[in-house]
């Protein structure tokens, strides 16, 4: 697996690799002395400029936790920012709630567990039963107690499309969710949400599941019970709480929203979570601009205006801007999404496709370094993994990297399945997303033409995407005719965090649209078999095995393929101080202490 | 004048309608919808959830009834939420207008000074150095696209200094920085300068081109050889006679420009993240927010009718030939 940058876990490490900043200083030196003269129409307004950044008045007396240094300015595009606060809500504030909410727990990229609102978890014997304790202490931003009751209320709700959910789906795996999910009035709950007491939590699951911490627990910020008491549930988006100011439980409270421009936050001085921290946290405030424009986001990093913000897959134009700010460094996010090109297993034009050797052969017929380096900019990344998820402990130590190119192998795969030099004559159909053709495509296409597999290239318009792309090619007809294309270019597979987690939406043979994301129409009973073994399993070690085996399916079979691994990036001030893994910061990464992030005085 | 008030206020009503059908028909043609909008490939939207969505949206109902149950709200003086963000439209344009107001008037005042001014000044010295310079001046202010000249002053005036002095000269964009100390009037001030200055830039060249044209114009009629002959002083026909005249359609102009002020600089808002009814426009447009695009529109047309109406009376009260005929 390529790694990141890996800097220091000391606390106060500068977040990036020494070395490179004092080259920075000097040439900043040399250039501000240089510009004295230039900077004297500057002076008239540097101390406007001076005074607009606050600064932690000297240290009082008697506080067990100080904050330090500056204010922490954060940069955010918008997309994100305009869908509220409901914690139950797919497109919610990942920027805000970062700072200002708490899950019951969540994962480090390693996998070790970094509790928040919970101090605890227990798992009953059989799997079906987890057990939750909620932090001592822990307060809302108003002042009240957070408990037990607040995380049934938040999880019952996210059952309830009528309060304004999208994620009901994550809570099936518990007894009587399907039934709370069913009822569109909103008035019954998960039988299977118990509040013991005040600071305890019962969930039980119809079946073990390993994905029900990460893909649940480890995604669902709570919300405040009481705010909502007394609120017909229809009402619940329309609440100041879910659309104006958030009240949370994290280490920063909501002072201030201005929609689309801009959020503040404060310290919170009741602070607790369940890895032991309580009090303020480091910093003594956090403001979010918020940008509408990509260009706009560019220039105020360039501007110095923030001292974090984070940029998704960069083109290599603006990835070379951003890598030359001063003060200023970029760090690479590996993100487990990939480009891929699916396959139509069901029904496609040529029934080929259905062989794997021929699915192989188009891999194994890409040199994948030069479209990711001299098409792509370099933005990408090879995967070292061909698979849907790729974390090391979940995948084969075996699996074929289909890498680099081998247009022999290729030809032979092809001639092995029957494949003939007159097929290039009836060519394949190639949709592409987005509709504007992406630089890589027509390349890819020339690469698949050299080995006798031609495309016919369509776009996959916006307003029929989903229909085409997961649906069936002809709803009139009550029998599956597979999706509308043989061959599909489209950005977004994998799993965020490249874990297994979640992966059956996709590929298991019995999620299908309208019950899941199964465009391809892949069905593999072991597949299958295999991802429910795993996660049905309660350790990591007895889970290995099975997603191992799975994997192992998926890089024979390829149902896709994982094209390149988007690499997102975060452009981090040199200031910014913080303790942990600072490479995924992808803004919904677990196992992110914010409350210990802080921004050294300039 | 009562009268032709009256009538003008009456023409309006079924011009509003018709800008109203119109807009919400080309809306609904465009590709996509607010679900499209929401939609990226690899999101975790299942298929029941968009189906939910689509319904809460109300996007299953036919085109005429969405149109008219948008207008029985508009006529309840409801102008609807925002179909992403759930915000009503009315607060937020509530909010917006009085930025693009500050930023618009600004600029729109500023040019109309500079330009008149200029263009007085272009005019009465044609043929000469100055005239030369304002003239090249005017197409450049003219010929480069404002959001070209907006990210090169955000980079001269804001990237540069800080890459190079690691000075905050100016902010790259917003209204105000949220982390900020100063007075918000002085921290709001800071940031009006640059976004204005641009607009300026484009708006001085056209009331410069505009005033010199008419004057020039006005310049080569016979009153003013008239004038002269009867021995008047030449600052007495300069400025008693030839600009009396030269200025009328100059009115027109500025009454042409005056919807800006409400509806803004799309593309310089954008750019600058200045939140005015422009940049809410251009969000709106991307989200395929149906509400937002339709109460814009229907605050862009109210204006200009309304802009329209008020240089014409204007021109009425400055020209004593109209007001007598």
């Amino acid at each position: 697996m390529s790694k990141a940058q890996q800097p220091s876990g000391e606390t106060g490490t500068p977040l990036h690799a020494g070395g490179v900043l004092d080259t920075q200083v000097s040439r900043r030196t040399v250039l501000k002395a240089a510009g004295i003269g230039a900077g004297a129409a500057a002076l008239a307004v540097a101390p406007v400029a001076g005074a607009s950044r606050r600064t932690v008045p000297a240290a009082g007396a008697g506080k067990a936790n100080q904050a330090k240094g500056e204010i922490i300015r954060l940069g955010a595009l918008e997309g994100g920012l305009t869908d509220g606060f409901m914690p139950w809500k797919q497109f919610g504030q990942e920027f805000v709630w970062n700072w200002a909410a708490q899950m019951l727990l969540s994962f480090a990229p390693d996998g070790s567990v970094l509790y928040d609102l919970a101090s605890n978890h227990t798992v009953s014997e059989d799997g079906k039963t987890y057990t939750f304790t909620i932090v001592d202490g822990a307060t809302w931003h108003d002042g009240k107690p957070v408990t037990a009751a607040d995380v049934a209320f938040t999880y019952n709700t996210a059952l309830k499309s009528i309060a304004g959910s999208n994620i009901g789906g994550r809570l099936l795996p518990i007894v009587g969710a399907q039934a709370a999910f069913d009822d569109t009035t909103g008035a019954t709950d998960a039988t299977g949400i118990r509040v013991v007491d005040d600071h305890t939590l019962e969930i039980e699951l119809v079946e073990p599941n390993a994905q029900f911490l990460p893909v649940l627990v480890a995604n669902t910020r709570i919300a405040p019970k009481h705010v909502y008491d007394g609120i017909p549930i229809a009402e619940y988006p329309d609440q100041p709480a879910s659309t104006t100011m958030f009240i949370g439980s994290g280490p920063y409270k909501m002072t201030a929203f201005t929609p689309k421009e801009s959020v503040n936050l404060e310290p919170h001085p009741g602070y607790v979570n369940g890895s032991g921290y309580s009090g303020v946290p480091a910093a003594p405030g956090v403001v979010i601009r918020i940008y509408n424009d990509e260009e706009a986001q560019i220039l105020s990093t360039q501007s110095g205006e923030v001292d974090f913000n984070y940029v998704r897959k960069p083109s290599g134009d603006k990835l070379e801007l951003l890598s030359s700010i001063e003060g200023m460094n970029a760090q690479k996010s590996l993100v487990g999404f990939n480009i891929f090109a699916s396959f139509n297993l069901l029904d496609p034009s040529n029934p080929l496709l259905k062989d794997k050797r021929v699915r192989q052969a188009l891999v194994w017929a890409l040199d994948r370094d030069v479209l990711v380096n001299d098409v792509l900019g370099g933005v990408f990344t090879v995967p070292s993994v061909m698979n849907h998820w790729i974390q090391e402990w979940a995948v084969s130590p075996d699996l074929e990297v289909y890498h680099p190119q081998n247009v022999e192998k290729a030809k032979a795969l092809l001639a092995e399945a029957g494949w003939t030099p007159e097929m290039a004559s009836q060519p394949l159909l190639a949709r592409h997303y987005p509709p504007t053709l992406d630089p890589d495509v027509p390349i890819i296409q020339q690469y698949w033409a050299d080995i006798g597999v031609t495309l016919d290239l369509q776009p996959l318009p916006d307003d029929t995407f989903f229909q085409d792309f997961y649906g069936d090619k002809d709803p009139n007809t009550p029998e599956d005719d597979g999706p509308a294309y043989d061959v599909a270019f489209v950005y977004g597979f994998g799993t965020l965090d490249g874990s297994p987690w979640g992966s059956d939406e996709f590929l298991a043979s019995d999620r299908v649209n309208p019950a899941g994301l199964n465009s391809m129409r892949f069905a593999n009973p072991e597949w299958d078999s295999a991802f429910a073994a795993g996660i049905l399993a309660t350790t990591r070690e007895e889970q290995g095995p099975h997603f191992a085996r799975a994997s192992e399916i998926f890089n024979d079979e390829l149902p896709y393929i994982p094209l390149y691994q988007r690499v997102d990036y975060s452009i981090v001030s040199d200031g910014l101080r913080g303790p942990e893994n600072a490479t995924i910061l992808h803004p919904a990464a677990g196992g992110v202490k914010y409350w210990e992030w802080y921004k050294e005085e300039a | 004048m009562g009268r032709f008030i009256l009538r003008r206020l009456l023409i309006s009503i079924p011009i509003l309608l018709g800008v109203t059908i119109v807009t919400f028909t080309f809306a609904n043609l465009a590709p996509g919808d607010p679900i499209s909008a929401l939609m990226k490939p690899g999101t975790d939207l299942r298929p029941e959830a968009i189906e939910q969505l689509r319904l809460q949206l109300g996007l299953d109902r036919p085109f005429h009834e969405r149109y008219l149950a948008w207008l029985t709200q508009l006529l309840q003086g409801n102008l609807g939420v925002e179909t992403v963000g759930r915000g009503s439209i009315g607060a937020a344009l509530a909010r917006r207008i009085p930025n693009t107001v500050l930023l618009m008037g600004t600029a729109l005042s500023v040019s109309i000074v500079l330009g008149v001014l200029l263009g007085i000044i272009s005019a009465f010295r044609q043929h000469t150095r100055t005239d030369a310079v304002l003239t090249t001046a005017v197409f450049a202010g003219i010929s480069l696209p404002p959001y070209l000249l907006a990210m090169l002053a955000i980079y001269a005036f804001a990237v540069l200094p800080f890459q190079l002095f690691g000075i905050h000269l100016f902010p790259a964009n917003g209204i105000k920085d949220p982390a900020s100390t100063l007075p918000p009037w002085l921290d709001t001030l800071w940031h009006l300068l640059l976004p204005a200055a641009v607009l300026a830039f484009a708006g001085t060249a056209t009331f410069l081109r505009y005033t010199r044209a008419s004057v020039l114009e006005a310049m080569r009629l016979d009153f003013v050889t008239t004038a002269r002959s009867k021995g008047l002083r030449e600052r007495t026909v300069r400025y008693g006679h030839i600009l009396r005249n030269a200025l009328l359609p100059v009115v027109t102009v500025i009454g042409l420009s005056l919807p800006a002020l409400v509806v803004g600089a799309l593309f310089v808002e954008t750019l600058f993240s200045w939140p005015g009814v422009g940049s809410y426009m251009i969000e709106a447009t991307r989200e395929r927010d149906y509400p937002v695009i339709m109460a814009v529109a229907l605050l862009t047309s109210i204006t200009i009718i309304a802009a329209n109406l008020l240089t014409d009376i204007t021109y009425a009260f400055v020209d004593p030939r109209i007001r007598h005929s």
